[in-house]
């Protein structure tokens, strides 16, 4: 008998993994790689009447056009503010809760807290926008009243523009603080405690255990963490997918002309031009800047939590 | 732990304990809030009374809510969604991971895979040339251009990827060896091996599926086809409240624009809220990142 | 076995997700062969003249339909079926806010409805795009002489508006100028309740909105009430303020004429007075300080809700009021002319009076069916045969004009109306009357002699059309009281570019400097607009200026 070739061999076992595979690779290739081809018209003058393949070619001028937009800059300024404001607290905060979760002795009420902070990380910003428009209100809402009741001035928490982006920035971090105290309580447990018990032989008490022990362990999930959200830092917090960012979806829903001198960033510029007003490729000119922004910070983000974390996506 | 309590720690454990439940509270009582303007009479709210328990105690919102032919339409467009959405996640999640999970040397395209799902999470066409795509396709207005475009959820896929690979190469080789197939494998011992990671997986598939709107909104050609969400976003941000039209004209004394938006906002997080609990004990399993090495 | 049934049934899963999205883009292109060869077929040989026309339309915030009909099947569906053969299909609606958007994505994938309505930038941009019809012949042939008639009554400005290189490439929508000027509305029981009169300048105007404010006009012991009303986007729809900018000598969003040449009104130095004045009414808290979140409808119900004294608005805008009225029987509201500063006369700013166009798709091949919809919606809502109870207001109220995919009106007829009506009033002599002018007679009298049927809406034409309506007043502006928008042109290039960055730019600082803003932004404001094609744009106009 003759001996199977055993490259045919190899290929024959790879071929099952190959059609697991493929029904999913077409939708992504479909429906993520297909558009992709258009954002040749950031360099066109597209009109949608001649397509892709007939609209005349401008080279850059989209993009200076884009850079001549009044307060573009403040626009950056804006998104750079908010976002990096968000990944700050968004790592404190729920570092600190996390840290105080785990000092509780009673599970049942730890495991109760953890339940109730989890849940508005599930909420869409189309409820929440609900939500936050009512409560934050300055005339009927029930932090302005229980302002009033304390004797302060009613602040319009969303329509000032000097508040707007704080505004943005802390209803986020009460969206999304228990989802953050979940992974690093996660990675509480994971701590050896072996560590706490030496410490304690040292003679270290419960709040040097988590100055020298506790912090230090934790150290490279709050870097990585903070590296993987470098990636949307231009999106104003939040993942990216077709449909835009976390970013875009709260600022979207929340904010109005005035505050867009502090509260418009690329993704809410993008839209506005892009389908508000048919400037398709001057919009496309800025999400494409911003994409590659997003990509080097992000590949950055990598590098540096492979560096220093050893983590790897692959 | 230690049950002899110092002093000191006893005091701090007192003020960790408010200073959580405050915490809590903080979360919970926005929503308290919003459910108890719903279930107040629009006067009782507007002259301020409501605050966390609803005054003047009426179910008119719901009713008028849900005399609203749009709203249930939307609504059970949302759960045909997640019907249908979720299980085509979920197969393509546990699909696109197993191969994905081998290492390089079983499966030399693994790489080029795992990058070619990965680059789409940072670029994007952007969203005239992703409606173009889909118009082409014929799915404007379809209820598949809900479905097929977000078939395949990147971030899920990389969770379960991370999770498949930490489970014991002994057991499958066992299978392969008496002649399994890799289908087999995947169903037979992966899958239930993983029920967590896959419950956890599912959540966040169940919510994005019942949270998306924006594609309703520009995918749809009808605001009768619009999901919950889309028409939600409608109501709640553009404010295209019709209330005071005659043929409610019964409710104009209980119901304002205010509680109906209330009562909208709170019914629209009612499936969440179902789910929730049922899921909760897998939370700890989705969120580690799956790839945190040690 | 088993084996083999589960490899089977992933194979089977794999080719029915492949067949699937195979089906789906299958399925497009056959579907819009079938589409091309159904146009094609009804363009050369379809004798019925059953015609299938696909269109676009927003839905108007105030539409209501009676019990069972639709958007799709309604009395203008039925009547365009019966009378033309038009079997109307709508391949999408969206809510008014989102019309926009909705259009311009759908623009991108080249799929245009057969008819469908923009404004004055989007036809710009499908014209050059080479997207529309060409409608010069189409409408020379098929326009009946009264649809001529009324298309020209402005002297074929409109019609001007739409015309590109010699070619009609759109059906304005013809409407009238100075019907979309401002007047003040006042409510006269709030006046009364405080002893006061009505204002004869803008400094009483000012004392009048304070006075609304702090003197609790409605009684309640509470201070609950804003004395000046004011939309979101500033202008246009309800509660807008181009009234009172033009108390100021301030033309916002039209063209003035300076020195013999033509300027834009938003950059002129009076705006800052207008912006100063209602910058200090939003400090001392006459406006509702979450303005900037509601739109005119919201607006509305807050008007409803006895919360606003005192609005600048259209004529019509009492009509969104009818249900408050039925509800609260002893608000009343009167129309007046808007007041100028100290001694001076204001005039009142009519902007051009198209900023909507109808156009058809150049790929629809019954291009006529646009001007056939025209000529039956004018001839049924305002020619010799109109029914207007049936087809522009039922008794109720209720708006049935706004069913039609295709609306215009002669632009003179409201003002006519009310002249005609209040003459008919005095002399108790109908007969010269038409149709629709005698339904606003009859819901009057019927009003004043106190009938319960449909009392609100009948309310609604005494406010409108009676001796003192808001007509009244449009017409007292005819007087020499007006001031006419100096440009009426077709978008120029500059604008189709830049309009969309000059008026966020513009709706921006204009809001923030009334929140309180620093003053000096104005000038910040007119700078820039200069520089972002501002100056351009002034160019093109003056260019099409001198060669009129």
């Amino acid at each position: 008998m003759k001996k199977k070739n055993p490259l045919a061999a190899k290929r024959m076992k790879t071929l099952p993994l190959h059609l697991m595979i493929l029904p999913g690779a077409i939708l992504v290739f479909v429906f993520s790689y297909l558009p992709m081809f258009g954002l040749v018209m950031a360099f066109q003058n597209f009109s949608p009447a001649k397509g892709f393949f007939g609209s005349d070619f401008v080279g850059l001028a989209n993009f200076r056009y884009a850079f001549k937009i009044p307060g573009f800059w403040q626009i950056v300024y804006n998104t750079l503010l908010i976002s990096i404001l968000k990944i700050i607290l968004n790592i404190v905060v729920p570092v600190i809760v996390a840290l105080l979760l785990n000092e509780l002795i009673s599970t049942k009420f730890k495991r109760t807290v953890q339940t109730v902070i989890y849940f508005p990380h599930f909420l869409s910003w189309i409820i929440l926008a609900g939500l936050f428009i009512d409560i934050l209100s300055p005339s009927e809402g029930i932090v302005n009243t229980i302002i009033r009741f304390f004797g302060g001035n009613p602040i319009y928490f969303l329509g000032d523009k000097n508040w707007f982006p704080y505004s943005m920035v802390f209803t986020d971090v009460w969206k999304e603080f228990g989802y953050g105290t979940i992974v690093y309580l996660a990675a509480l447990t994971s701590i050896n405690p072996t560590l706490y018990e030496a410490a304690e032989i040292d003679g270290a008490g419960r709040f040097k255990q988590t100055l020298h022990v506790t912090l230090p362990a934790l150290a490279p999930t709050i870097l990585l963490m903070g590296m993987l959200s470098l990636g949307g830092i231009l999106n104003a917090g939040g993942t990216v997918s077709a449909s835009g960012s976390s970013g875009f979806e709260q600022i979207y829903n929340l904010y109005s002309p005035q505050v867009y001198e502090t509260g418009d960033i690329l993704e809410t510029l993008v839209f506005r031009l892009g389908l508000g007003n048919g400037q398709y490729s001057v919009a496309t000119a800025i999400g494409l800047i911003k994409s590659a922004i997003s990509c080097g910070l992000m590949t950055f983000g990598y590098w540096l939590a492979k560096k220093t974390a050893n983590y790897e996506i692959l | 732990m230690n049950k002899n309590l110092t002093r000191p720690r006893k005091v701090f454990q007192v003020i960790n304990v408010i200073i959580l439940a405050i915490l809590a509270l903080l979360c919970l009582l926005p929503l308290l809030n919003l459910l108890a303007i719903s279930l107040s009479s629009s006067s009782a709210v507007t002259t301020g009374q409501v605050s966390f328990w609803p005054v003047d105690f009426t179910l008119d919102s719901y009713k008028f809510v849900l005399e609203k032919p749009e709203f249930y339409r939307a609504f059970g467009i949302s759960v045909a969604k997640v019907f249908v959405g979720v299980p085509l996640n979920m197969l393509m999640s546990i699909m696109i991971a197993y191969p994905l999970s081998r290492t390089k040397a079983e499966f030399r395209a693994r790489n080029a895979y795992m990058w070619f799902f990965l680059i789409t999470m940072v670029f994007s066409g952007g969203l005239v040339p992703w409606y173009i795509v889909i118009s082409k396709l014929g799915l404007i207005d379809s209820f598949w251009a809900l479905i097929l475009p977000v078939a395949v959820p990147v971030y899920n896929v990389v969770i379960l990827t991370n999770f498949f690979k930490g489970i014991p190469k002994e057991i499958e080789e066992a299978a392969l060896i008496d002649g399994a197939t890799y289908w087999q494998v995947v169903w037979r011992i992966f899958v239930p091996l993983s029920k967590a990671a896959l419950a956890s997986i599912m959540l966040f598939a169940i919510v994005n599926h019942w949270n998306s709107w924006f594609e309703g909104l520009i995918l749809m050609n009808r605001p009768e086809n619009y999901p919950l969400q889309s028409y939600l976003q409608t109501v709640v941000v553009n404010r295209d409240v019709r209330l005071m039209t005659s043929q409610n004209a019964a409710f104009i004394t209980t119901v304002s624009e205010r509680t109906s938006r209330a009562a909208q906002v709170f019914t629209a997080t009612l499936p969440v809220l179902v789910v929730y609990p049922f899921l909760q004990k897998y939370f700890t399993t989705g969120v580690v990142l799956g790839g945190v090495k040690e | 076995m088993k084996k083999a049934n589960k490899s089977l049934a992933f194979i089977v899963a794999l080719l029915l997700l492949c067949s699937m999205l195979a089906a789906c883009s299958g399925g497009a292109s056959s579907a819009s062969s079938a589409a091309s060869q159904n146009s094609a077929g009804g363009g050369s040989t379809e004798p019925t003249g059953a015609v299938t026309i696909n269109a676009a339309r927003p839905i108007p915030d105030d539409l209501s339909f009676p019990d069972g009909d639709t958007m799709e099947e309604n009395i203008w569906t039925r009547l365009y079926e019966s009378e033309l053969g038009i079997q109307l299909n709508y391949i999408w609606t969206t809510p008014v806010a989102q019309y926009d958007q909705k259009l311009n994505i759908s623009i991108t994938s080249g799929d245009l409805p057969d008819i469908f309505q923009v404004n004055a930038t989007q036809l710009k941009q499908l014209v050059d795009d080479g997207q529309l019809a060409d409608l010069t012949d189409v409408f020379s042939n098929t326009a009946t002489a009264y649809t001529q008639d009324v298309m020209n009554s402005d002297g074929g400005n409109a019609l001007l508006s739409a015309t590109f290189d010699g070619k009609l490439m759109a059906i304005p929508k013809m409407g009238s100028g100075i019907g979309n000027s401002n007047v003040l509305w006042i409510r006269t029981d709030w006046l009364e309740a405080l002893g006061m009169d009505a204002p004869k300048n803008m400094e009483e105007l000012l004392d009048l909105a304070r006075a609304f404010t702090n003197n609790d006009p409605d009684g309640n012991g509470q201070k609950d009430t804003y004395g000046l009303a004011l939309n979101k986007d500033l202008w246009g729809m309800f509660a807008s303020v181009e009234g009172l900018f033009n108390g100021f000598g301030a033309y916002p969003n039209m063209w003035v004429e300076k020195d013999g040449s033509l300027e834009s009104g938003n950059i002129q130095p009076e705006m800052k007075n207008a912006l100063q004045a209602l910058q200090n009414l939003y400090k001392e808290g006459c406006i509702d300080p979450e303005f900037g979140v509601k739109d005119g409808f919201k607006v509305s119900e807050d008007v409803s809700q006895n919360k606003l004294g005192i609005m600048y608005g259209f004529f019509w805008n009492m009509g969104w009021l009818t249900d408050a009225k039925t509800a609260n029987p002893d608000m009343e509201w009167k129309a007046y002319s808007i007041v100028g500063e100290g001694s001076d006369a204001a005039l009142v700013q009519v902007p051009f009076a198209v900023d909507t166009y109808f156009v058809v798709s150049a790929a629809c091949a019954h291009p006529e069916a646009a001007v056939q919809m025209l000529n039956l919606q004018l001839e049924k809502t305002y020619g010799e045969s109109a029914e207007p109870d049936k087809y522009n207001v039922d008794t109720t109220g209720n708006p049935i004009f706004e069913y039609p995919l295709i609306y215009c009106e002669p632009p003179m007829k409201n003002l006519d109306a009310q002249v005609a009506v209040t003459a008919a009033l005095d002399s108790g002599d109908t007969t010269a009357l038409n149709a629709e002018q005698m339904g606003y007679y009859e819901q009057i009298v019927s009003y004043r002699e106190g009938n319960e049927e449909n009392w609100a809406a009948c309310w609604g034409a005494e406010m409108m059309y009676g001796p003192e309506g808001s007509l009244a007043v449009l017409n007292e502006y005819m007087n020499g009281k007006a001031y006419n928008n100096r440009y009426f042109g077709p978008s120029t290039t500059t604008m189709t570019q830049a309009d969309a960055v000059l008026n966020q730019s513009q709706l921006q600082v204009f809001t923030e400097i009334i929140m309180g803003g620093d003053i000096a932004k104005f000038d910040q404001y007119v700078t820039d607009w200069k520089s972002l094609g501002g100056d351009t744009i002034t160019e093109e106009v003056n260019q099409w200026n001198s060669e009129r």
